[in-house]
């Protein structure tokens, strides 16, 4: 799994931009760009789906890929599938799995969810056993201080709500194949019972480590969405989902620059005022372009520039910033063709 | 200090810990921390040396702060007391956020027992809240960290005695597994406490036997560790030199031992997982563990058989330490070391990372005694990167530069014949640690190659005297793997179906 979305961002991406911006992409970074980069090329599905992916990790995979020559770097540092990379791609395209991503919605709750099932678990099976001793086996603290006051409010009726979780989970298994469930219950603890390490499901499924990640953030995704649809009769883990919207907010940094904008202060005052580089105050407006459909670009760019841009972009046919910009008269800057990206690309 | 009732201390022990006696030395030093003495306490490791404040804090009035040099050793203390229903502990280290760190320091007096990593007291925000606490007590863990001839010297250790006469001189108890003399030597001077009671109690552990064997290779360790195991069906550690050896071996073991639960751990792995396989291992789910010496810190593990060693650690102290996670319930128990010509790089490689190189120092002095930056904090990453120095080759040398007076309050001094003295001194003491590591090695060596009893040996440089087990010694003394005698582990259920681990876990049927 782990290698189809590679592939697949690597493709979307259509030699467009870096390797780090897959890499971004899969963590989650919060910024202008990679933000931006999701909804231009329509990998919004897997933003944020695999948090712990390691930079080395990364990089070492993108190079095998090279040295299969199932990639091409170009001298921009642009990546193009080659055609042993759309064969190999098309090969493992198809795992049910990669469908149920919704990075851009749950990537941010997702990972609590998951903490808060496997905590308030562990905790319950524990408790009706008369056991009240047991180390916990998830180390998020929100997570923990949610599970004591789910706990404390449920005490009197926990048996029964264990025994609803139970058929809410089956439930969901049913639709659920393996080794998604397998993957989910080898993760659980409870009573004298303790969850698999990544590594050990690993072994026992057959899969890489970065798949048992991957098929569990799946999962997760497939039971929120579940969750959400509100029409399967689910008791209890309704009330297990976290109430954060995740639709992408500004970064506070960004927050900021909206507010000051607002009060009619110009770009370079803004700059000068909180000590950040003009660079980066742009980084914010055309993050702000992205997430904010009434935000107008066209006290930045004018409608006359903005017109050649979309034309230049029809004529050739790319979204290749440095190519768009070479192709354009100097007096169009990057920051206008970013911003006319922003407006335009970016559902 | 009023004096507090013995039948009350028993109480005590018996609500919160749930013993009804003390372990060896326990009741000695808990005795002489209420009565307000200072205390150095020597106990072997498994012998319950954190009990040793955990029931005095319950007792006192005011906090008992414990000193830890290592932030998972911290955490694991205080989750476990955590679970046994002691609430009111809570660690603070480096680890966490400006907001956690602030939900504990601004609600200090809710807690009994709060453990801190040595830099965080050179905080002035949190020593600052500290001042104006009671401090009952004040522990250092691990104590022999204080001494540059203890294997994991800190410089931060060297920095307590300020801390503590700054807290009002609070009664003082330095614990540690190991310590030569020599070293208990230093644990008093750098803490100022000269006069501190010794409380000294033997590391020779009677219930474990020795044994060495040489072998011609890796693949023959595997092999003779393989057969050992098929034989032998009880819970099993073995050390590794790295990670990816560690890895590598329990893949191995884990195929040809097909009816054993076999994994591994070391610090490379995210905390999510290094806590589950802790667990299983608690849990029995595990009976072989591959590690790294990042595993067994908090690891209270009573029955543990045997502790093999792949590769060599780089002193007998830190074997002394490892091979005591066997046996803590006092069962007999074996340590097994296997070696193989040539096994002595690894440790000398070891022990090489350990210390910057003299070019790494010329380098660090070069750059510092020249640079316009003269803040030190602001250059640590530079330094990092561009010097490629590890954490502890850092530690070596930051601390040189405060020894050799290069750097006072964070800012670096502009004389250049200080520095070029300093790098003299520097360079000088450099080898001198080396010489002294390399020959605690060779130490570790002539153990591995003598031909008298080997736990005589072992203890030797330590303390005077042993005592001889009737039963199992070491392989000088007779045969010990053939008579020792095991009871066998359960047979592992090699079918394991999800759907009856999910209803096993919601009690279903």
């Amino acid at each position: 799994m782990f290698h189809a979305i590679l592939l697949r961002c690597l493709k979307q991406l259509q030699g467009e931009r870096s390797l780090s911006s897959v890499y971004h992409l899969l963590t989650g970074k919060k910024s202008t760009q990679t933000i931006q980069d999701a909804k231009l090329f329509q990998v919004e599905v897997f933003f944020g789906v695999y948090p712990t992916l390691n930079r080395l990790h990364y990089d070492k995979t993108i190079k095998k890929f090279q040295k299969q020559q199932l990639l091409d770097v170009d001298e921009n540092q642009g990546i193009e599938l080659t055609s042993d990379g759309e064969k190999y791609l098309h090969s493992i395209n198809d795992i049910e799995g990669l469908d149920w991503f919704q990075g851009y919605t749950y990537h941010k709750m997702a990972p609590l969810f998951l903490n808060r099932l496997l905590l308030f678990i562990q905790t319950a099976s524990n408790m009706l056993n008369q056991q009240k001793e047991f180390v916990p086996i998830v180390d998020d603290e929100a997570a923990k201080r949610w599970v004591r006051q789910y706990f404390h409010h449920n005490k009197r009726n926990l048996e029964g709500l264990f025994n609803n979780l139970y058929k809410d989970l089956m439930l969901l298994f049913e639709s659920i194949p393996s080794p998604y469930r397998d993957i989910i219950i080898a993760r659980m603890s409870g009573y004298k019972l303790i969850g698999l390490s990544k590594d050990q499901i690993a072994t026992q499924v057959k899969i890489t480590v970065d798949d048992v990640e991957l098929y569990l953030q799946a999962t997760i995704h497939y039971i929120l969405n579940k969750v959400s649809e509100n029409n399967h009769g689910l008791k209890v883990l309704p009330s297990f989902v976290p109430n954060i919207s995740d639709a992408l907010p500004l970064t506070t940094s960004a927050q900021k620059t909206l507010m000051f904008y607002r009060q009619g202060i110009s770009l370079s005052e803004i700059a000068a005022k909180r000590n950040l580089k003009r660079s980066t105050i742009q980084d914010h407006i055309i993050e702000i372009a992205v997430v904010e459909p009434s935000f107008s670009i066209h006290s930045f760019v004018s409608k006359d520039k903005e017109r050649i841009i979309l034309a230049k972009v029809q004529e050739l046919q790319t979204k290749r910033l440095k190519v768009i910009k070479e192709s354009l008269p100097n007096d169009i800057d990057y920051f206008d063709i970013r911003l006319v990206f922003a407006k335009h690309f970016s559902s | 200090m009023k004096e507090i009732k013995e039948g009350f201390v028993i109480e005590t022990l018996e609500k919160h810990f749930g013993f009804s006696t003390f372990r060896t030395g326990q009741k000695e030093i808990i005795k002489d921390i209420l009565s307000g003495h200072d205390v150095l306490g020597i106990l072997p490791t498994g012998t319950g040396k954190s009990l040793c404040y955990q029931l005095p804090s319950i007792l006192f009035r005011g906090i008992t702060i414990v000193v830890s040099p290592l932030i998972s050793l911290m955490i694991d203390q205080v989750k476990q007391l955590k679970a046994k229903g002691f609430k009111r502990v809570a660690a603070i280290n480096s680890m966490m956020n400006v907001e956690q760190k602030k939900a504990i320091i601004n609600n200090l007096n809710q807690y009994k027992l709060i453990y801190v990593s040595p830099e965080m007291l050179q905080n002035s925000w949190i020593m600052k809240v500290l001042l104006t606490q009671h401090i009952s007590l004040f522990v250092i863990d691990e104590a022999h960290c204080i001494s540059q001839w203890g294997h994991e010297f800190r410089t931060d250790y060297l920095k307590l005695k300020a801390v503590i006469s700054q807290l009002n001189n609070p009664p003082v108890l330095a614990l540690s597994a190991t310590a030569t003399p020599e070293v208990q030597q230093d644990i008093m001077h750098y803490l100022g406490r000269p006069k501190m009671l010794k409380r000294i109690y033997p590391m020779d552990r009677e219930n474990i036997a020795f044994v060495i064997e040489h072998t011609a290779n890796w693949t023959d360790k595997v092999d003779r560790i393989i057969n050992l195991l098929k034989e032998k069906q009880v819970p099993t550690m073995i050390y590794f030199s790295s990670r990816m050896w560690c890895e590598r071996i329990s893949t191995i073991l884990g195929e040809r031992l097909p009816n054993r639960n076999v994994s591994y751990y070391h610090g490379g792995m995210d905390s999510e997982d290094r806590l589950l396989i802790q667990q299983q291992f608690m849990n029995n789910q595990l009976d072989i563990i591959c590690c790294t010496s990042a595993f067994g810190m908090g690891v209270d593990k009573p029955d543990v058989r045997l502790v093999i060693h792949f590769h060599m650690p780089t002193q007998l102290e830190s074997y002394i330490q490892e091979v005591g996670r066997a046996g803590r319930d006092g069962k007999q128990s074996v340590g097994l070391v296997l070696y193989s010509n040539g096994d002595e790089q690894i440790p000398l490689t070891l022990i090489e990372q350990e210390l910057p190189t003299d070019k790494q120092i010329q380098d660090v002095f070069h750059f510092l005694s020249s640079t316009t930056i003269r803040e030190l904090p602001q250059l640590e990453e530079a330094i990092f990167i561009n010097l490629e120095l590890n954490e502890t080759q850092w530690g070596f040398i930051s601390h040189q530069l405060e020894r050799n007076n290069l750097i006072e309050n964070g800012i670096l001094v502009n004389d250049h014949s200080k520095w070029r003295t300093g790098l003299e001194t520097t360079l000088a003491y450099r080898n001198k640690r080396m010489r002294n590591k390399e020959e605690l090695f060779t130490q570790f060596l002539s153990w591995i190659h003598s031909t008298s009893c080997r736990r005589e040996k072992l203890y030797e440089s330590f303390q005077n005297g042993f005592t001889k087990p009737e039963l199992l010694c070491c392989d000088h003394c007779h045969s010990v793997l053939s008579n020792w005698q095991t009871e066998g582990l359960p047979i592992k259920d090699a079918t394991y179906n999800w759907n009856e681990k999910l209803k096993k876990i919601f009690q279903i049927g």
